[in-house]
């Protein structure tokens, strides 16, 4: 409760000067962290409220950590790119802030009320950022398109949700899976109607394959740092959401929505990898590596559901999206650094921009190799972990979805390395002229070594991280 | 009563509302078809809560924050419409077309 309290004192600061806000966002993050810290550290039993529909336990502690800190990084991203124009910034901060809010309550929702409340808290105000630079055309089309679809997407939750309810008349996750195995109702078809209209709406916002259209070009509209938030923070909100439903409320009729979950993790990880492959726009490609990342943090909650051992699923879903936010932000601070130089949307005029700005170079280097999943960084823990859990099954599904990642592992090294290779290798572009702004701004350069030392340290000690995937999926044996 | 026939309805309801997004091109139009899924929802939450005879309200109590969630989003909605209005003097979702692929 601490936590929340925290950012709401934080929330109610915002509005009152311009430059102080950016300062009170910035600290106020970072004061927000300490707490959790203090909690994990003095943990002892799980602390529940509101009966039973407000839960803090080690898998929300750790999960709030993770999303505190990568709002604080976003708003380091922010502060030059929001002084750069003329917009009014006081809302800006204020509408990240209530969206991590949102983030904090879904991590500890234990009720249908709670978290379809955390949800919509965590993704409204990102409809209203994504379409921030209000002059420009693209943001305006990403924007509207974000909105309808997340807006349909809540719907879609909520119908699932409102048949919940009616099959068991409770709205605390474990009464409903307690009622829901009494009655002998795990397999029904409305339970798996619910479960199926709450998988595509949370599949909206984790942009899972048939509901992942809107990513692309809300990705391309919206400001940078949004991007940043709405590819990790956004989407891990969506993961969290869906870890929750699948093993507190579905775990026991898990089969029949593994199977599919299985094929969609697998589609997803086809999709997002061929589609990148063909991108010349940076942020696009990253939005479809996004997408591609989507279907590995998929992969292990999908096996865990055939196989009912949720505590190794969800042990590496947790740990794949804790290296996966923080290797995302660097790689989206690599292409925010060298688009300051060159503004262009193609990356083939970046050519040999790495000889103008080394410290870019190196960065662009490390982390797109760590979303490749090349050691000893930390994406190929990650990865490793998820094979893991998937070959270990021994289950047909396991396996052939293990293979199906393997393959797209490699296709998505290509485009990895491709921007790797041009911002080293090639020669400058000749129709695009350099603004020569080869200094890198101060909160920027935090940002990197954030990132960096997170991501780095990952893949030489996993045994930190590990510690933490496990610690959250103790919990998940009650 | 039965709960029967309020569920089609709210059912038909949802179903009108799908369509709707998927056929109309006013982006206005889109917004009031999400309305009718979020009404549908809130006919299913207060029937399912007549018939449970929930003691604690939870179906009624659940859709009262449905509305006001959905007053918010609407307003949001309609914030960002105005903003492609202003931009490009149209609410017709087909000429949004920029970017593809």
């Amino acid at each position: 409760m601490t936590i929340v309290s925290a950012i709401s004192l934080d929330l109610l600061l915002p509005r009152k000067l311009k430059y102080i806000v950016a300062l009170v966002s910035i600290l106020g993050s970072l004061i927000a962290f300490v707490p959790i810290i203090f909690q994990y550290a003095n943990y002892s039993s799980p602390e529940i409220l509101f009966e039973g529909s407000y839960v803090i336990d080690k898998f929300s502690l750790i999960l709030k950590g993770l999303f505190i800190l990568v709002t604080y990084l976003t708003f380091l991203l922010s502060v030059n790119f929001v002084e750069s124009d003329e917009y009014y910034q006081g809302e800006y901060y204020f509408l990240l802030l209530s969206s991590l809010l949102g983030a904090l309550v879904v991590t500890s929702s234990r009720d249908l009320l709670t978290m379809f409340i955390g949800i919509e808290l965590a993704s409204t105000p990102m409809f209203l950022l994504s379409g921030w630079k209000k002059g420009d055309q693209k943001s305006n089309e990403g924007s509207i398109k974000f909105f309808l679809l997340g807006v349909l997407s809540a719907s879609l939750i909520l119908y699932g949700f409102s048949l919940l309810y009616g099959v068991t008349g409770k709205l605390v996750f474990s009464d409903i899976a307690n009622t829901l195995i009494q009655s002998d109702l795990n397999q029904s078809p409305v339970t798996l109607l619910s479960a199926i209209l709450i998988l595509a709406g949370i599949g909206f916002k984790i942009s899972i394959v048939p509901f992942h259209s809107w990513a692309p070009d809300t990705y391309e509209g919206a400001p940078l740092p949004v991007t940043a938030y709405l590819s990790v923070s956004s989407k891990a909100t969506g993961f969290v959401a869906l870890i929750i439903l699948i093993s507190k409320v579905f775990y026991a009729s898990g089969q029949g929505l593994g199977i599919i979950l299985v094929f969609i993790s697998g589609i997803t990880m086809f999709v997002g990898n061929l589609s990148a492959l063909q991108q010349t726009n940076p942020v696009r490609l990253l939005a479809y590596s996004s997408i591609a990342q989507a279907g590995f943090i998929l992969a292990p909650m999908a096996v865990a559901g055939i196989t009912g051992n949720y505590e190794d699923g969800v042990y590496a879903s947790v740990t794949y999206l804790i290296i996966y936010a923080f290797m995302n932000v660097g790689a989206f601070l690599v292409i925010n650094l060298l688009q300051r130089n060159i503004q262009s949307d193609d990356m083939y005029d970046w050519g040999g921009l790495a000889r103008e700005m080394p410290l870019a170079g190196i960065f662009a280097v490390i982390f797109f190799f760590s979303l490749a999943g090349i050691p000893p960084l930390g994406g190929w823990f990650a990865k490793f972990v998820v094979f893991r859990s998937l070959l270990s099954t021994g289950e047909i599904f396991g396996v052939s979805l293990g293979i199906v990642g393997a393959i797209n592992a490699v296709i998505a090294l290509v485009y990895y390395s491709r921007v790797s290779k041009i911002i080293w290798m090639d020669s400058p572009s000749e129709n695009v002229k350099s603004n020569k702004d080869t200094l890198i701004p101060s909160p920027l350069r935090v940002v990197g070594f954030v990132s960096l030392i997170l991501t780095i340290v990952s893949g030489i000690f996993p045994g930190i991280f590990s510690n933490l995937g496990e610690a959250s999926s103790i919990f998940f044996n009650s | 009563m039965s709960i029967q026939p309020i569920l089609i309805a709210a059912a038909a309801l949802f179903s009108i509302g799908i369509y709707g997004i998927l056929v109309r091109r006013n982006a206005v139009m889109v917004l009031l078809s999400i309305e009718l899924i979020l009404n549908s929802v809130n006919i299913n939450f207060v029937a399912f809560n007549a018939m449970l005879s929930d003691v604690f309200l939870n179906g009624q109590i659940f859709s009262i924050f449905i509305i006001t969630i959905a007053a918010a989003e609407v307003g949001i909605g309609l914030a960002i419409v105005l903003m492609l209005f202003r931009n490009r003097e149209t609410a017709n979702i087909n000429e949004f077309d920029l970017m593809k692929w």
